[in-house]
């Protein structure tokens, strides 16, 4: 492999993790399946879905959250805006959780490609991408303060 | 018969909507829009089980009584649980080696001076809905701190004077429960009944002997709506009767608060207990309480006071009454990992006799698989 490879190879795994997580100023949508009857949800409904302290939608089906892995920029926006913590006290809710309850987090996805398969599988399943990311295969819905 | 298994069905629905009248549903006509064939699924963790726990050093230290005493504990946690469709199984196994923290739970294996393993806490829990879920097996009466003891999550190394000492520890039994959240706000509810258990203790710290008793209880929090001005106000008030063998009725009561606002929480609780009633007169009372405020100074470093109170027996309230003053830190450079030192400054017998002073320190591990 030549230096220029290297460079070349190097700047797409850049561009990947970097189109991954986000753009640094871009806002995060809340996503669910197009099948969901709501247009809308407030934020603390929204944190009790991610938190899961709601099993279930009204009509019946399983929530089934998304979490984008790792702590970058639309991760840590949702987090703050959403749940109204930071990073550090939402792992420490989970732990809380683990033990107390043996309620485990919601499962991570690597992106938002695989948060849109997720929750275009599920009834149930909720998730955040960056707006960006929005296509028909999952449903976007306004969340109020 | 039927006319009631409808009337119920549509009492669960109309009480399920009310949670949910935050939100904005669709109206009929959006529902008809195209749905898009489900994508292939992403793959699932495909390990069987939940497995999680901590290990965890502690390092105790003091000075009772002009009597120099220290030792060493080791202990680690482990808990396993499954969730099938609405039904969810966990089950706490705690080793530990020191005697004076094995106070509770099932034996395991033989119980040894230097080591102790025990089933802590099993049970099966079936979700009908939110608002309406029945748990069955070894249950942690649920007051604050037993709910959420384990060294992993708690800024303190030491437990609370009260806890497993005004309430009963664990019972074997169910307990019916449930959540609602509206708005900002919400209320959970247990309540529960079975054969209960508390360590009897001498001298503060070691076990005598593990009471038991039928109980039946419940507790109440309030979710308190702040709209956002505090990230946590709750505050719960629990009732527990129990008889035990000599048929003597115990009445415990409690309450207790959690508040939290952007860097700064406090927890307390106050527990009182009326011993051996016979004809509505109570033979003595026990009670105590605690008041912990906490600081997180950095997003990985916290400061945590605590000022703590029992009252044992109040037929020698001077001779049982301890309290106790903690101030310690807490790092946790990750948020599986803790470290913590406490300095602890104790008054037994009402400041009677002289105060004498304790260090502990510990180091836990939190981990989950896969």
């Amino acid at each position: 492999m030549t230096r220029r490879q290297y460079i070349r190879l190097a700047a797409g795994v850049l561009w990947v993790a970097r189109q991954s997580l986000g753009k640094p100023n871009e806002e995060f949508i809340v996503i669910v399946h197009p099948s969901n009857r709501f247009d809308a949800l407030s934020s603390s409904k929204v944190s009790y879905l991610f938190l899961r302290k709601v099993s279930r939608w009204p009509w019946g089906a399983e929530v089934a959250p998304a979490d984008l892995a790792g702590n970058g920029p639309i991760r840590r926006r949702f987090v703050e805006q959403v749940l109204g913590m930071n990073q550090e006290q939402l792992a420490e809710l989970w732990i809380d959780q683990r033990a107390t309850r043996g309620v485990s987090p919601p499962v991570e996805v690597r992106d938002a490609a695989a948060a849109k398969l997720w929750v275009a599988a599920r009834p149930g399943g909720i998730a955040y991408i960056p707006s960006s990311a929005l296509d028909s295969t999952v449903k976007a819905i306004r969340v109020d303060a | 018969m039927k006319y009631l298994q409808v009337k119920i069905l549509s009492l669960s629905i109309a009480v399920g909507a009310l949670g949910w009248a935050q939100g904005t549903p669709q109206t009929a006509g959006d529902q008809g829009q195209q749905v898009p064939p489900a994508p292939e699924l992403p793959a699932s963790p495909g390990f069987p089980l939940d497995v999680a726990g901590y290990i965890n050093f502690r390092y105790v230290n003091d000075d009772a009584l002009q009597e120099h005493d220290f030792y060493r504990d080791y202990s680690a946690s482990l808990f396993l649980s499954k969730t099938v469709g609405r039904w969810r199984f966990h089950a706490e196994l705690n080793a530990d080696t020191a005697a004076e923290y094995d106070s509770n739970g099932i034996h395991l294996f033989p119980r040894r001076p230097s080591l102790s393993v025990t089933l802590d806490n099993a049970f099966v829990n079936y979700n009908a809905r939110d608002w309406l879920q029945l748990q069955a097996g070894l249950l942690f009466i649920p007051t604050y701190w037993r709910t959420h003891r384990y060294q992993s999550t708690t800024l303190t190394v030491d437990e609370p004077l009260i806890d497993e000492t005004v309430f009963p520890t664990a019972l074997k039994g169910i307990e019916l429960y449930g959540d609602r959240y509206w708005g900002g706000g919400g209320v959970s509810y247990i309540v529960y009944g079975g054969v209960d258990q508390q360590p009897q203790f001498q001298e503060n710290t070691e076990v005598v002997a593990i009471e038991s008793a039928r109980t039946i209880g419940g507790k109440l929090t309030l979710h308190v709506p702040s709209r956002q001005f505090f990230r946590t106000f709750d505050v719960a008030v629990q009732r527990l009767h129990r008889v035990g063998t000599d048929g003597k009725p115990d009445e415990v009561y409690g309450v207790e608060f959690h508040l939290g606002k952007s860097r700064y929480e406090v927890l307390g609780e106050f527990a009182h207990a009326s011993l051996d009633v016979v004809n509505g007169v109570r033979s003595y009372i026990r009670q105590g309480y605690y008041i912990q405020p906490s600081y997180r100074i950095t997003p990985k470093l916290f400061a945590v006071v605590r000022y703590d109170r029992l009252d044992r027996d109040s037929r020698y309230a001077d001779e049982s009454s301890l309290a106790r003053q903690s101030a310690g830190l807490t790092y946790r450079p990750i948020p599986s990992v803790s470290l913590k030192v406490e300095g602890d400054r104790y008054e037994p017998q009402g400041a009677r006799l002289p105060a004498y002073y304790g260090v502990t320190t510990a180091l836990v591990w939190f981990f989950h698989l896969p």
